[in-house]
């Protein structure tokens, strides 16, 4: 069986600068990262197991029609958000999302859902900017942790790596 | 503040916060501009001189004749 449940399998990849498919447009926008374009990114081990939620925003164009009751639906706006979760570390060096995310901070997120994204796996890209970390309440018997959002800009959840 | 950074290998550029590019580090990522030398290595092959075959095959650039070209604007040795 090729069924993967989460646990180990999540990866997720901070890049800086645009990959080169970021140039393309349509369904081949975003739609390759290079090997190397991979290697030069950060990665961000210190998501928690509910860490990754892309959250979409789905509206509709309806009309009630009075003569069948029947309410008509079309795909309007739509939109999508990449919500993510960290641990914090006491440790500077060791608390990376921590460090390096700030409001407004662009970048280009790779998530392999899969494993250690290699030649031809298939991983999301999520073009967008960061907001401020933001640490949760404070609760007894729970870790630290804390959440960062970004607005997007664009994503191609079809995406492949390839060979540089 | 903000510095600019590229990454040598896949030419990639940014402009960060000091902080994103000290993490940068640890991934290649170099700060300044990229130099132009490493943009392009396409004048960098070796002149041959005129009158010496190169070996290539029949109709692709071997020169047969060590007269010396009269139209030196289209580059080539001078002797």
């Amino acid at each position: 069986m090729s069924r993967k449940a989460h646990e180990g399998q999540l990866k997720v990849y901070y890049l800086a600068a645009a990959p080169a498919s970021a140039a393309a447009e349509g369904d081949d926008e975003l739609a390759e990262i290079t090997e190397a374009e991979l290697a030069a990114g950060i990665k961000l081990p210190q998501i928690t197991a509910d860490g990754v939620d892309t959250a979409p925003t789905n509206n509709r164009a309806s009309i009630d029609m009075i003569d069948t009751g029947k309410i008509s639906e079309f795909p309007g706006t739509y939109g999508l958000a990449l919500n993510m979760k960290f641990a914090r570390d006491s440790i500077e060096a060791d608390d990376v999302a921590w460090e390096l995310f700030s409001h407004g901070l662009e970048g280009w997120f790779v998530v392999s859902r899969f494993g250690e994204p290699e030649l031809g796996s298939r991983v999301e890209v999520y073009h967008g900017h960061t907001f401020e970390p933001q640490p949760l309440a404070s609760a007894p018997n729970t870790f630290q942790q804390y959440t960062v959002d970004t607005a997007l800009v664009a994503w191609n959840k079809k995406a492949t790596i390839v060979a540089s | 503040m903000n510095v600019k950074v590229y990454h040598p290998e896949t030419g990639q550029k940014a402009d960060v916060p000091e902080r994103v590019a000290k993490r940068l580090a640890a991934s290649g990522w170099l700060q300044g501009e990229q130099p132009e030398m490493q943009l392009s290595t396409t004048f960098d092959q070796p002149k041959q001189k005129q009158g010496v075959s190169t070996g290539h095959p029949a109709g692709q650039g071997i020169i047969t004749s060590n007269k010396p070209k009269t139209d030196t604007k289209k580059g080539g040795d001078k002797q």
